[in-house]
């Protein structure tokens, strides 16, 4: 099992254990790709999540792959613009 | 159909008030509202005229879907050449003023000239008046709307209006409507003051008609139903745009201390969330969401300061709700100030919209000038005492204020950041395109916003354009000068409706936009012959900016940002790569090597007869 | 069965969709000073309040018209105004201490809410809900 934290913004944050919040610590089977952890927490598995993996944007075909491990900081935002 | 047909003409310089008919053909070849305007400017002032002089033309204009059951039809715009700049300025507002104006019967009023005293316009349907504004002058934006409703003993006047920043001539000033609406960038506000003309008010009573109503009712329903259930709708409704700063963090994109960094520690403290938990003296700082006219979103702030809070703790008469913090603000306050006290932005903001300043022109010279004080190219002898250094966010308030108010130090920042640090000798600190400040999006982790920066019209701006797409997917220059070609004319086209661009982001495409115009106006414009309108939009300003002595040269960003690697998040160690994308960009646009419109492409946009030197 | 609407404030976001598609309802036109429920908002707009006619049970206005156009509609409970018999005395717009009829210049009579004969369009377009057509009986405490 690994332990991994993931931060989101907006209404994504419903989508987290807690409720509505903006991060949380989330425990996986080792191999866990982030289309799982999508899968897992509920959100819609759509192509216009910005995704960001330890300073990284994950592009849309590398979200299936098990890229994460141990300790990992997973952002999941939702398509945003504007101000 | 649903433009007015009519254009309400003033000349402040003889009080002449004149109404002529709309210009049917260039309403079809520019749609309303920012393009239409555009084309009248160009027709009508010599691009190279000062824009603080009298020979500077104001133009505020509505467009065919402004005041119809469209989503968020409230819209208008300000075009005029703007001081902040030199370059053409197109300032868009929402509130519920534009649709008044259009209810009056005119799609755009056209004002020219200067009053020898301070003087407002008085807009009821046919009766159109320029009043004397000496006791108004020195009026606060908000004592100004208040007083006006009052005088004419008519709660339902619509107030556009310039506080102290517009009438001392602060580059950035913008026009107010509606209390916390505005004209924003560009300095639209100084040219009213220019010109003595404190505020319109505005009220109609004679409504907007569309060609085909229910063809239009039908698509206002399913896109209103679109809209409903979209994703991103439901944020704007519940967050506003402040989700952006956590997103925007964590990108590392976020411009902190004047672009020394991507990333700012002090995020948690005035983001969304923090705008919506109760402090530790009870107090919560978001209360309710507002819609402009129209409008089925509401993304629209309005909160309230701590009264506990040192800004206001002996200033009761802020102790009220007003229009609260939205990205753009949050960030040109916070991040960009080094600053994390909530309560000192939303005061600032609060300001901002009392005195007629435009928060992200004024968080970027405040920071430009923070960074000279803290290299030392200042002193406190120079800033009337206050230590601005970043972070202090006393700085802040004072200076919001002072600058509002044109005092002290606040006369320097109201020159905006160019004019400020090239004052101190030291042009490179002031980031800025063509004069304007950075909207909160740093061009180093944003490749694409960084084109679109150095290449719009009105300066460096985050509107006129929408590549967030491909910049999130790939953070290098390749294959982002099409994109922003092809977002900078569908936004010109968008913003020449009379509807917001927020639209865009919460569902619609489109094929609904062009089904609304044409079902209110009566023409029927295809998809090919709309994208035209759009790209000839964007070229007449082009073709403003280059009469006006404006060239390739102008299309840059500050050193800093294509020299200095960003220093965190997901694009450390990247510099902006736009000197790869411009020439792929004057190409992709049919533009020369020097970014003129090459003969071939002004032909094909019908604009045969425009050239950079004669008419 | 009577009905009527009711207005939740805190819902309002105060975007004046209701007015419009009153005043289209009842002239085709988007014009919100031809509508008869209006918005009204407080403290920079922290507040939106829609103000619509309540369908008195002692509608004073019907009670002062001297010509019998106003007449209650028994099934929508509404009471409403036959154009043909209003004289555009304005008797009505006195009497109705809500202020919710107006005199409109453009046509010589009155324009009063008559709950669109049991379908409101102001009800129909809220985006918010804070307008909701509903049955007077079960809604004792309308606001």
């Amino acid at each position: 099992m690994i332990k991994i934290t993931v931060k989101t913004g907006g209404l994504l944050g419903e989508h987290l254990p807690t409720g509505c919040d903006d991060q949380a610590v989330l425990e996986l089977q080792n191999g866990t790709s982030i289309n799982q952890v999508l899968e897992k927490l509920e959100m819609p598995v759509e192509d216009f999540y910005l995704i960001i993996l330890n300073d990284q944007v994950v592009p849309v075909d590398e979200r299936a792959k098990p890229l994460l491990n141990e300790g990992a900081e997973l952002g999941i935002y939702p398509p945003l613009k504007g101000g | 159909m649903s433009w007015q047909g009519k254009i309400l003409r003033v000349d402040l310089t003889s009080g002449k008030i004149t109404v002529e008919d709309l210009n049917m053909d260039w309403a079809r070849q520019y749609v309303g509202e920012r393009g239409l305007a555009s084309k009248y400017l160009l027709e009508e002032m010599d691009p190279k005229a000062d824009p603080l002089g009298a020979d500077n033309v104001l133009i505020f204009a509505t467009g065919p879907l402004t005041g119809t059951m469209a989503s968020t039809s409230g819209r208008y715009c300000v075009v005029t050449k703007g001081p902040l700049t030199g370059a053409i300025a197109c300032s868009n507002s929402g509130g519920k003023f534009g649709a008044d104006l259009k209810y009056a019967g005119y799609d755009m009023v056209i004002i020219t000239g200067k009053s020898d005293r301070p003087v407002y316009l008085l807009i009821e349907d046919d009766e159109v008046a320029l009043m004397p504004a000496d006791d108004l002058w020195g009026s606060t934006v908000w004592e100004t709307e208040s007083w006006l409703k009052q005088r004419h003993n008519n709660q339902m006047l619509k107030v556009a209006s310039i506080g102290l920043a517009g009438e001392n001539l602060v580059r950035y000033a913008c026009i107010v409507n509606d209390l916390h609406r505005a004209a924003g960038r560009s300095g639209v506000g100084a040219v009213m003051g220019s010109k003595n003309l404190k505020a319109i008010a505005a009220f109609g009573s004679k409504g907007v008609k569309v060609s085909d109503p229910a063809r239009f009712m039908r698509v206002v329903s399913d896109s209103h139903e679109t809209m409903q259930g979209h994703r991103s709708r439901k944020q704007f409704t519940k967050l506003g745009t402040h989700p952006m700063l956590d997103m925007m963090n964590n990108f590392g994109g976020l411009p902190t201390r004047n672009f020394d960094d991507t990333r700012f520690d002090g995020v948690d403290k005035i983001n969304a969330k923090a705008s919506h938990t109760e402090n530790a003296n009870g107090h919560t700082n978001f209360i309710t969401n507002k819609a402009c006219f129209g409008c089925t979103i509401a993304c629209g702030r309005i909160a309230h300061i701590d009264e506990k809070h040192f800004s206001i703790i002996n200033r009761k008469e802020y102790w009220h709700a007003s229009g609260g913090l939205e990205y753009e603000t949050a960030y040109a306050f916070g991040p960009l100030c080094g600053i994390d006290d909530i309560d000192a932005l939303t005061f600032a903001g609060f300001l901002m919209n009392e005195h007629g300043m435009d928060p992200i022109s004024f968080g970027g010279t405040l920071a430009a000038a923070m960074e000279l004080f803290e290299k030392g190219i200042i002193g406190s002898d120079d800033t009337d005492g206050v230590e601005l250094k970043f972070g202090n966010s006393e700085a802040l308030t004072i200076m919001a204020e002072k600058t509002g108010k044109h005092e002290g130090f606040g006369k320097v920042l109201g020159l905006g950041s160019r004019a400020m640090c090239e004052k101190y000798g030291h042009g490179e600190i002031a980031m800025q395109v063509k004069g304007q400040e950075f909207a909160g999006y740093d061009s180093r982790a944003l490749q694409g916003m960084g084109l679109g920066y150095a290449t719009s019209n009105r300066g460096a701006c985050h509107l006129k354009h929408d590549t967030f797409g491909p910049d999130m997917e790939d953070q290098t220059g390749s294959g982002k000068a099409d994109p922003c070609r092809v977002s900078q004319d569908f936004t010109a086209m968008l913003d020449s409706t009379g509807l917001c661009l927020f639209t865009a982001s919460a569902g619609l495409k489109e094929p609904v936009f062009r089904e609304l115009l044409n079902a209110a106006c009566g023409h029927e414009w295809s998809e090919e012959e709309l994208r035209i309108c759009g790209e000839r939009i964007w070229t007449i300003e082009r073709m403003f900016n280059l009469k006006a002595g404006f060239t390739a040269k102008d299309d840059t960003l500050p050193e800093r940002l294509k020299t200095v690697p960003a220093p965190s998040g997901t694009a450390k160690g990247k510099v902006s790569a736009l000197d790869e994308m411009l020439p792929e960009y004057y190409q992709l646009r049919g533009w020369s090597s020097d970014g003129v419109p090459l003969a071939g492409t002004l032909e094909r946009l019908g604009l045969a007869d425009l050239t950079v030197d004669g008419k | 069965m009577q009905t009527h609407l009711v207005i939740d404030p805190q819902k309002c976001t105060g975007c004046e969709q209701c007015e419009m598609a009153c005043s289209f309802e009842h002239y085709g036109i988007f014009n919100p000073a031809r509508s008869r429920i209006r918005v009204f908002e407080f403290e920079h707009g922290r507040l939106a309040i829609p103000c619509a006619c309540t369908q008195c049970d002692e509608a004073w206005c019907m009670q002062v018209c001297p010509t019998g156009a106003l007449m209650r509609n028994a099934v929508t409970g509404a009471v409403e105004l036959t154009a043909a018999k209003c004289v555009g005395c304005k008797v009505c717009t006195i009497a109705c201490p809500y202020g919710t009829i107006s005199y409109n210049p453009q046509n010589g009579k009155v324009d009063k809410c008559d709950l669109c004969g049991g379908d409101p369009a102001c009800a129909r377009i809220c985006p918010t809900g804070a307008i909701q057509y509903e049955s007077a009986n079960t809604q004792g405490d309308a606001q």
